[in-house]
């Protein structure tokens, strides 16, 4: 069940130590490298999917063409999908390398 | 008849608690054991968790009462110390759950009677605390807490206190109250604040940073200032419905009183006992009780005290390496600047299950008679012997 | 009601603040993800307590509390009590804390539950140290392993804590691992289903405190498993031990040991002492397992 909207509901306060808002922080700004999936190569077996601890790779379906997309907002550059792969398709690369501006999202 | 421990139990039972965690510990145990009876014999419509340790009845208590649960639970002494990480948790959670405390002395030395040592130790803890005098106030006081505590502007966790042995192991003719009426009194208990409930997830207790920790803190201060006025109104509540009154703080004689004696739980009885033998001598002599210690009845306090009265504060505790017990230091605070009339004697008296003897509150009272003072406090009815009552030949 | 400021594709904001690499982060989307939005955590101050946020702000979109670290089992225990006194008998009630929290300072809040019978779900994520604290040890720390108070590796073997929550008789436990996604999803979805207490000890490597780089999470977890210095089995009512995942062949325990900074002291003779400790501990699983054939 994916968090979604909010929906409407009655103001009210509460008093004492509680969290009532969902949200993350911006860990893709921790990332010193970064996957690069060769999509020629991948062949969307969805292993590396299974075993992302952030949940930020989305495998797309091989009938309808699709790639690997990896959501980088959040992506720490644990480097752990790029151990995980059957195929040797996702490299680690240096963020530094990444074209011109510091690309989070 | 009731005992204190037996008043406690039926009042647990008659606000409808829908889970009980308790563990035994002496003097308390009759309550667990109460309930549980209740509970086995369908008496009581209660999930009886029979836990482990203090700790986990107080954990218990407090992730029951999150659900919207009305929780029970009870404890003594060391129970309460082992508890004493999770009393902070229940009220900075603003969980009103109300705990009888069976006071008993805190080790060591080791002892199972009766003093204030174990409560006073936690009267910092942010629960609030009410003294009975005897077994129907056990039974009243309890009922009055829940409902106070959970007052939407108060949501204060409660011990009301009952002394070790001299209460909770004593028959006393106790008045038990219709169930039909205390529902009319203490109705269906709802979560008003923090919750856990599926269908409106918030994660309660997580890190808090500090530009926020001073202000959850002051909202438990303004908790505990609305409390003084809501006690006072759910007193008058109880008194209307069911008859008898209570005060936050009770005087006894004190009108043009030249030595007043103040004092909790059990003790006042004996004191008033002996303040009517020095009023039969023509001596002003009087007595105030305080019920409900925290929050402290200041206000009430400063207009019951007469004027240039010498106040002696029997302390059932002490506070070691300060000049006075835990009652009379708060008694002196809140008299101190409003009150320059009046001083303040502290006395420790009936610690480890000593009984506070006449000769005590005689001793105390014919010092402030005489006008003897003396600012540190004066132990009451100890032996002579104190220092040196073991004595034995080392090994050479 | 939550606000929802980052949407997630779960029930865990996908930006927490854990180390990258951490086998806790993926064991917590994995056990969420088969429980369902019908659950209600309580978590410990622990490395876990990442998860349930700062401040107004919190990366759980269910229902939770935070405890202390020794009472997570009493919490969860009071928790089921006030759910069942109000009839409503479908929310999971999960305890999700770390080996210090469970094997140390909350197995007496354990033990009680278990003995009691209360229908929780625990979770006992193993990262073998007190990690949130600056990787102290704690008795779930295996033999010669280096950490902050074990400088010189710990001199004693860990506690084994599968064969004290079996004494409790519950009707589900099992071990899994991080490194076998798969055997773990089936498992939570049995201790969800379990008619009484349930546990789970998760192997959950963690990069930080055991030094090896992020990216060898995976591998770390499945060599544990391969070398046997973690085997996966589950407990049926204390008794009815089965193996889930046999090593046909399994590889050198110094294979697995190698890979981590934490065991870089130990030498040649260290090795042969784990393996053989290891080697034990295995024919007694196996031992047991052949009981319940």
């Amino acid at each position: 069940m994916p968090i979604t909207d909010s929906e409407s509901g009655r103001e009210k306060t509460v008093l004492g130590p509680c969290a009532l808002i969902f949200s993350s922080a911006q860990t893709g700004t921790w990332r010193d490298v970064r996957p690069v999936v060769d999509q020629e190569q991948c062949i969307l077996c969805g292993i590396c999917e299974k075993h992302c601890p952030v949940d930020v790779i989305r495998t797309g379906d091989k009938k309808e063409n699709g790639s690997l997309e990896i959501d980088f907002k959040y992506c720490k550059g644990c480097g752990i999908c790029a151990e995980v792969c059957p195929q040797d398709s996702i490299e680690m690369i240096d963020e530094r390398e990444v074209s011109g501006e510091k690309n989070y999202a | 008849m009731l005992e204190g421990n037996g008043a406690a139990s039926e009042a647990m039972r008659l606000a409808r608690i829908g889970v009980v965690s308790a563990y035994p510990v002496t003097p308390q145990s009759p309550i667990a054991e109460v309930l549980s009876d209740y509970v086995s014999q369908g008496r009581l419509d209660a999930e009886y968790v029979r836990v482990e340790s203090e700790h986990s009845a107080m954990s218990v208590a407090i992730g029951a009462q999150l659900t919207g649960v009305r929780t029970g639970t009870a404890t003594s002494s060391v129970g309460l110390a082992l508890m004493f990480e999770m009393l902070g948790v229940a009220a900075g959670l603003r969980l009103p759950i109300v705990m009888p405390v069976v006071n008993r002395a805190l080790v060591s030395p080791w002892s199972l009677w009766c003093d204030h040592q174990d409560s006073m130790s936690v009267r910092d803890s942010g629960w609030m605390q009410f003294y009975a005098e005897d077994c129907q106030e056990v039974l009243d006081l309890i009922l009055i807490a829940y409902k106070a505590a959970e007052h939407a502007d108060v949501l204060l966790p409660t011990m009301v206190c009952m002394d070790g042995f001299f209460l909770s192991h004593m028959s006393q003719a106790v008045m038990v109250p219709d169930q039909e009426d205390v529902d009319a009194f203490l109705p269906f208990y709802e979560a008003k604040n923090l919750k856990l409930d599926p269908s409106d997830p918030m994660f309660i207790n997580n890190l808090t940073p500090s530009t926020e920790f001073m202000e959850m803190r002051y909202q438990q201060f303004e908790g505990f200032n609305n409390a003084s006025g809501i006690i006072k109104e759910t007193m008058a509540e109880f008194k209307n419905r069911f008859g008898r009154g209570y005060q936050p703080v009770e005087a006894y004689r004190c009108e043009d009183a030249e030595a007043v004696i103040i004092s909790l739980g059990s003790m006042s009885g004996t004191v008033k006992h002996i303040v009517d033998q020095y009023r039969e001598k023509g001596k002003k002599v009087g007595s105030i009780r305080i019920v409900c210690f925290r929050p402290f009845p200041t206000e009430d306090l400063l207009r019951i005290v007469p004027e240039n009265a010498h106040v002696g504060v029997l302390d059932r505790s002490m506070s070691l390496g300060a000049q006075a017990g835990p009652v009379c230091m708060e008694v002196r605070s809140a008299l101190s600047e409003r009150r320059p009339d009046v001083r303040v004697q502290p006395y420790v008296a009936g610690l480890g299950g000593r009984d506070l003897r006449p000769v005590a509150v005689t001793t105390a009272i014919d010092q402030m008679l005489e006008g003897t003072f003396n600012p540190a406090a004066q132990w009451l009815d100890v032996n002579e012997n104190a220092m040196t009552i073991r004595r034995y030949t080392e090994v050479a | 009601m939550l606000t929802i400021k980052d949407p997630a594709r779960g029930l865990v904001g996908h930006g927490v603040s854990t180390c990258a690499g951490c086998g806790l982060e993926l064991a917590i989307r994995v056990i969420l993800d088969i429980l369902g939005e019908k659950t209600v955590i309580v978590i410990p101050p622990s490395c876990a307590a990442l998860f349930s946020g700062y401040g107004n702000e919190t990366t759980l979109g269910i229902p939770g509390i935070q405890g202390n670290l020794e009472n997570t089992a009493a919490v969860a225990a009071g928790i089921r009590a006030g759910f069942a006194h109000r009839g409503m008998t479908d929310i999971t009630v999960l305890g999700m804390a770390g080996d210090g929290g469970t094997v140390d300072i909350g197995l007496q809040a354990l033990s009680g539950a278990f003995e009691r019978g209360d229908k929780i779900l625990y979770v006992c994520y193993d990262n073998e140290a007190y990690m949130n604290t600056g990787i102290q040890a704690s008795s779930s720390t295996p033999l010669m392993a280096s950490t902050t108070t074990t400088p010189a590796g710990k001199l004693v073997n860990r506690k084994n804590m599968m064969q004290i929550v079996g004494a409790h008789g519950i009707p589900y436990a099992a071990t899994a691992s991080v490194g076998y996604i798969e055997d773990l999803r089936k498992k939570v979805a049995k201790a969800k289903d379990a008619d009484g207490p349930a546990f789970l000890h998760v192997h959950a490597p963690c990069p930080t405190g055991w030094g090896y780089a992020p990216a060898k999470t995976i591998e770390v977890a499945k060599l544990a498993v391969t070398t046997h210095c973690w085997n996966l089995y589950e407990m049926v009512n204390g008794k009815e031990i089965k193996i889930t995942k046999q090593i046909k062949k399994p590889a050198p325990v110094k294979d697995y040991l190698v890979l981590q900074k934490r065991f870089k002291g130990v030498t040649d003779e260290g090795a042969a002492e784990i393996q053989a400790q290891i080697d034990t501990e295995y024919a007694n699983l196996e031992r047991l397992a052949s009981l319940a054939e």
